[in-house]
């Protein structure tokens, strides 16, 4: 025995004796395991022996029975004439013993031989034999639906593969006005390719309405796929029954569930795209004119959930020169200050801060450097914080109290519009900036200080901002989100793990990063990716252009003053976790909603400040941070 | 019917490839002196004669013993009638063997060894080195003889399904595919990784179920048939596999 060997099912150690290395016991126990699936339905009669076939069809050889239910019975045979094997469906004997029944099956026959598509099983003939009715069909090498999701569950790209050829099949037939009234797994069948052969069309009419006069309960439909108004009225259906079903079977392959009386969606119960949950809730709608009304329209709302067949490689593109990728940023914190611990703290604050701003690749170093430039677009701010609220818009070009703040307006007012040039190394490292000194000089004689702050430089927070908060979103990002995409290539259930990579600030962390689905954005298929992570880290802050963390302002008796110090080194530690969109055509990510929390866990160093009336111990820093930040592609031009 | 050959075994293969043998077949006979009876309870030694020498060996024969013991064994069985003293119970080869078999060692062995060396033809054609090898990875601390016996038989019979499963695929080209789906033979059904399996196959995920389903299936009537060749009515199938299941569960 060797130790190292164990069934990769069981677990338990596998003899070397094992038949072909598979573990004798699991062997005998999937033998053991009836397939489900087959044989669910309960047939209301027997269905005749081979013998007794044979005599009654004498071209054919009749070779096994495979499939027995209310419809009928299904038998593998072969035209000895033409050597092909066929498949052959008798009616329940007795279902038509008058004139009436026989024409009729002779006209719905004649409807369903027309029915000519690759996604109907083909009607070879139709007739009467010694008293049993009978359809000569398509043999399909394969299994039903249902035998297939007895196999497992079934991934939302595998039924995203399947419903829209159903919808093709039906869509056929609905438009030759033929009905199926009786979709289910059953139903469905799936050739070894996995293409999808829709059966028994029709059949349910047919058998069902003759039925119905002595044994409704047993072939009237499935009850489970029925469409309420097929329940109440079965003679008065059209298409949209179908669609239902439709929606029946694909709840069920999503979830491996029957919906209840109450419809959860799918994505309650499964990890799939929320929007599918409108595709299926809207085919289960109890009214018919509430579901799609025609079938290929379900077909047309799953086409936006591509699924790739292959797997794809995730990997960043920069823009050719001259392209103009405006992206649009916003961030929403939630900062909850303890300070010294006495009022006025805690204090809350509340600050959405958002930008509009446009990145063109002006030129491309060989060594793989690159020119860039930033445009300013637009830029807003709103806080809410010790009760005063005010906000400013560079679109609108409102503010609401603009006497308390006006230096933050005034300055967005400014510097709206301007334009920083990037000069980046082949890591997408700033090497240096052009342009924002410019911007420095036009900002100090334009905006009156309206309260005291570094005096040194006034502005060192819009230096910050651009050589921080704009490139983040992109070209710095790029060297994280580089990190967070996977190193091969991936399809949707795929997940990989990023070691020590940045959740927040200097933090460190390991991200775990799932590639959900394929999702729409802006009409383009991206990767839907989910990430989280957690990191801890020590943040060295300059007190000189901190402006986040530890900005050195207080708020004393309503009006804000320097504090006694500022956090210049301190330990946070946080979670981030989001939603990316990547797409991988364009090599971007089309949106990207990120949740990050994090705290300071300990003050390291603090540096005073010049102010005598908070001069002391009391370190003012942000304590607890909550950010919600959303980055989306607005084009790509 | 298309000829779709993407997968699974052709439709067209001869169905009638899985010699059964019939255990029923020599029950019937009775005294067990036709010819097909004959041939059909042949084969069955020439398949499950392994058990047998493994229970010899495991009783303390060395190598050499056991082989001829089962030899003589089986010259016993196959001429003698028997069978039709096997209380003519309607009862599975498995048992039947065994109980042959200790009655054989208990009563005739010495007799009969004594007799054999040194003249007659082989009836089997044992081959003593596979067989002691094979017989050394047997698990050795608690087997006692006769649940090596039953452990043996039970590998014996999935070691010919798997053979012929194998073989029906081959045959068709579908070597490749065998190889990339027999996980579908031992796995759970949740933890098949059809994805995996259509990108080796270059099929879609979909296909992927579809071959594994009729693997399964194909691997289901082979294990079933081969259970029925042993076994006197096919009512007693359920039975003994649940009883081979159980053997190598607590082997």
């Amino acid at each position: 025995m060797d130790p190292q060997k164990l069934c990769q099912n069981c677990q338990a150690p596998l003899a070397d004796d094992a038949p072909h290395g598979l573990c004798p016991a699991c062997l005998m126990k999937v033998a053991l395991a009836t397939a489900t699936g087959a044989g669910q339905e309960k047939p209301g009669f027997t269905p005749p022996g081979i013998a007794e076939l044979a005599r009654k069809f004498p071209q054919l050889e009749i070779i096994e029975l495979i499939g027995c239910g209310g419809m009928g019975a299904v038998y593998k045979a072969r035209q000895k004439e033409l050597d092909r094997i066929v498949a052959l469906k008798i009616l329940p004997p007795g279902v038509g013993n008058d004139d009436a029944f026989a024409e009729r099956f002779t006209r719905e026959a004649k409807a369903l031989a027309r029915l000519n598509h690759p996604g109907i099983i083909t009607i070879h003939d139709s007739g009467q034999a010694d008293g049993l009715y009978f359809f000569l069909m398509e043999f399909v090498d394969g299994v039903n639906l249902r035998q297939l999701l007895a196999t497992g569950r079934v991934s939302p790209r595998e039924a995203l593969a399947i419903v829209p050829q159903i919808c093709d099949a039906l869509q056929f037939a609905h438009d030759q006005c033929i009905v199926h009234r009786d979709i289910k797994p059953e139903n469905i069948l799936l050739d070894r390719r996995g293409r999808v052969k829709v059966a028994d069309f029709g059949l349910a009419k047919l058998v069902g309405e003759r039925a119905s006069l002595t044994d409704a309960g047993r072939v009237m439909g499935t009850p489970a796929y029925m469409a309420p108004e097929q329940a109440r009225h079965p003679d008065d259906v059209d298409h949209r029954a179908d669609i239902y079903a439709l929606g029946v079977v694909f709840y069920q392959m999503l979830t491996g569930e029957l919906p209840g009386k109450r419809i959860e969606p799918p994505s309650k119960k499964v990890h799939i795209d929320v929007r599918l949950d409108e595709v299926v809730l809207r085919a289960l709608e109890k009214k018919p004119e509430l579901r799609y009304q025609q079938v290929s329209e379900v077909k047309t709302s799953l086409e936006a959930f591509v699924p790739a067949a292959t797997p794809v490689e995730l990997k960043l593109k920069w823009p050719s020169p001259g392209k103009r990728i405006v992206f649009c940023f916003d961030m929403k914190q939630a900062i909850e200050d303890f300070g010294s611990g006495q009022p006025p703290y805690p204090l809350k604050y509340d600050i959405a801060i958002g930008f509009e701003y446009a990145f063109t690749v002006l030129k491309e170093v060989p060594e793989g450097g690159r020119e860039v430039e930033l445009e300013l677009l637009e830029a807003r701010i709103g806080t809410m914080a010790g009760g005063m609220t005010w906000q400013y818009d560079s679109a609108k070009k409102s503010s609401a109290d603009p006497s308390s703040h006006s230096m933050v307006a005034a300055t967005f007012g400014i510097i709206v519009g301007a334009k920083v040039r990037y000069f980046l190394d082949a890591s997408h490292r700033i090497e240096r900036m052009e342009g924002v000194d410019e911007l420095m000089k036009q900002l100090k004689p334009a905006v009156p200080l309206a309260q005291p702050s570094n005096p040194s430089d006034p502005f060192v927070w819009v230096r910050n901002m651009f050589s921080n908060i704009f490139t983040e979103t992109y070209f710095k990002r790029l060297a994280k989100l580089d990190r967070l995409l996977p190193p091969t290539a991936v399809q949707p259930g795929d997940s990989w793990t990023v070691l020590d990579a940045y959740p927040i600030e200097e933090t460190r962390g390991d991200f775990k990063v799932v590639f959900q689905s394929w999702e729409m954005r802006a009409d383009r298929p991206c990767a839907r990716l989910e990430f989280q992570g957690v990191g801890k880290g020590t943040v060295k802050n300059n007190p000189e252009t901190t402006l986040n963390t530890g900005s050195g302002m207080v708020l004393r008796e309503g009006k804000w003053v320097e504090a006694g110090a500022r956090v210049s080194n301190s330990i946070l530690e946080g979670t981030t976790s989001g939603v990316a969109w990547f797409d991988p055509e364009l090599g971007l990510t089309h949106e990207t909603n990120a949740i990050n929390d994090f705290k300071m866990v300990k003050t390291i160093s603090a540096v005073p400040t010049e102010n005598p009336d908070t001069a002391g111990p009391a370190i003012h820093m942000p304590q607890k941070l909550h950010q919600v930040i959303t980055v989306k592609l607005v084009s790509a031009g | 019917m298309a000829t779709d050959e993407s997968g699974g075994y052709s439709e067209s293969r001869p169905a009638a490839l899985f010699v059964t043998t019939h255990w029923s077949e020599v029950l019937a006979a009775g005294r067990g002196d036709t010819t097909r009876a004959g041939d059909a309870l042949a084969r069955l030694c020439q398949t499950y004669w392994y058990p047998l020498y493994a229970y010899a060996r495991r009783r303390g024969c060395s190598p050499h013993d056991a082989q001829d013991l089962t030899q003589e064994f089986f010259a016993r069985l196959l001429a003698g009638n028997w069978v039709a003293k096997a209380d003519r119970q309607r009862g599975r080869f498995r048992s039947f063997l065994l109980s042959a078999m200790k009655h054989f060692m208990a009563n005739e062995w010495n007799k009969a060894s004594a007799q054999k060396r040194g003249g007659g033809q082989p009836i089997l054609s044992l081959n003593d080195d596979s067989a002691e090898h094979r017989y050394r990875l047997e698990p050795a601390e608690r087997a006692t003889p006769e649940s090596l016996f039953e452990r043996g038989w039970a590998v014996t019979l999935l070691e010919g399904v798997l053979a012929r499963l194998d073989e029906e695929y081959r045959r068709t080209g579908k070597q490749t595919w065998m190889e990339a789906m027999r996980p579908a033979l031992t796995t759970d059904r949740e933890s098949m990784d059809y994805a995996g399996m259509a990108q080796t196959l270059g099929i879609t995920e979909t296909a992927a179920r579809v071959a594994a389903h009729r693997l399964r299936q194909r691997y289901r009537q082979l294990i079933r048939a081969e259970v029925a060749g042993t076994v006197a009515s096919p009512e007693e199938v359920e039975a003994e596999m649940r009883h081979l299941f159980r053997v190598l569960t607590n082997g």
